[in-house]
């Protein structure tokens, strides 16, 4: 059997130790990338694989909410480490002080004893006993974890959106009211009488986010064809009946067959105080076309008169 | 059955524990419990709040726990 280096011979089990534990981190870094992480994308940043849960919260005032969260994977990942805790390494040596100097020293060389049947002390060899420990995972694991534990996110669920602030510029749709004639007080009208009408608002999604005032103003095509009750601005909300009644002219039987009767209903929105939209919405209302000409096609020449 | 415990607060470190969002009490998760049930309950008797596993949401984290779960089978 050769002889070694002393020096050598001492550091060697050691330095094993040390590369054995290098490797077992190296492989713990290995199972995190593997498994903590998204695949990585452009740019090479990484981001931590998390769980995503729903769960109903529990409020302050007793109510519970919908709410999302989002849990890091290495949180729950049983991925831990071992490590060398103790080593007692027992050397049998056989020493040979050598006359060789190397860098000023007195060069040691010893073997490893050989192995004697008869066990006797001199006899032995190099023995190891290793105790593992298990460890806390590796500083920068920890500072992942913490961070990661912090990186819990709490995801809000999508509410209605809110009203948007006074400087965003309002975009309604071009009618952003429709309405549904629910009742009619005749299907015709007539000259000279009252007549009420019911109609039901709705109003689009597009004007729902804003909180806006909602208010009519009535009139009729030809003007003058209908008087109504209370002229000034109404307010209406979405969804809730709204009577309208009027008087009929008592010349609307004068009007030319073609000419039709409307009700003209202009629906003006306000947002925050100022004039946002306006449209009108007009509903033609059936009127019964006398058989009898209309009077100034009845004036007829007078006759000569012969006397 | 006899469940895997992901967490390792068993292992007395601090990190890697599910704490319930509702009282803060730990959450034991398993394998069963994320990939079979799909949820998590809090074992708090005034509490029992249960995390449903939003899974469309979750793909890469399940499937490393499955790929996790696989090995750890062979190992054992
Ligand atoms: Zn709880």
């Amino acid at each position: 059997m050769a002889d070694f280096d002393l020096h050598e011979l001492l550091a060697a089990p050691i330095l094993a130790m040390n590369e054995a534990e290098a490797q077992n981190s190296a492989r713990y870094v290995e199972l995190l990338e593997e498994y903590a992480f998204e695949p990585a994308k452009a740019g090479g940043i990484r981001k931590l694989s998390t769980l995503s849960f729903s769960y109903m919260r529990a409020e302050p005032d007793g109510t519970a909410q919908l709410q999302n969260v989002e849990i890091p994977l290495v949180q729950f990942l049983p991925i831990s480490g071992v490590s060398i805790e103790t080593a007692k390494l027992n050397y049998a040596l056989k020493i040979n002080p050598s006359t060789e100097k190397a860098s000023g020293r007195l060069k040691m060389l010893g073997r490893l004893a050989e192995t004697v049947e008869s066990n006797t002390p001199l006899s032995g060899n190099l023995n190891i006993e290793i105790q593992l420990k298990q460890v806390d995972m590796p500083q920068g694991v920890m500072s992942l974890l913490q961070a990661s534990s912090s990186g819990v996110r709490e995801v809000p669920m999508p509410k209605e959106e809110p009203a948007p602030p006074v400087d965003v510029p309002v975009e309604l749709p071009d009618k952003f009211i429709d309405f549904e004639v629910l009742e009619k007080s005749a299907k015709v009208i007539a000259p000279g009488q009252d007549y009420a009408t019911v109609i039901r608002p709705s109003f689009v999604e597009g004007l729902k986010k804003y909180d806006a005032k909602v208010s009519l103003t009535l009139s009729s095509h030809p003007k003058g064809a209908l008087s109504f009750e209370g002229q000034d601005k109404q307010v209406i909300n979405d969804r809730e009946d709204f009577k309208i009644k009027f008087l009929t002219s008592p010349r609307i039987d004068e009007y030319k067959a073609s000419t039709k009767v409307k009700l003209l209903i202009l629906v003006s929105a306000e947002i925050d105080g100022k004039e946002a939209a306006q449209f009108t919405h007009s509903i033609v209302l059936q009127r019964r076309i006398s058989r009898k000409r209309p009077e100034k096609i009845i004036t007829k020449k007078p006759r000569k008169v012969i006397k | 059955m006899k469940h895997t415990t992901l967490t390792s607060h068993d292992q007395g470190k601090k990190s890697g524990q599910m704490m319930c969002p509702n009282c803060s009490e730990a959450i034991p998760v398993t394998f069963h419990a994320l990939l079979v049930e799909g949820k998590l309950i809090c074992k708090n008797p005034s509490c029992k709040t249960v995390l449903q596993l939003n899974r469309a949401q979750s793909q890469t984290a399940i499937s490393s726990m499955k790929k996790l779960q696989a090995g750890l089978k062979e190992i054992s």
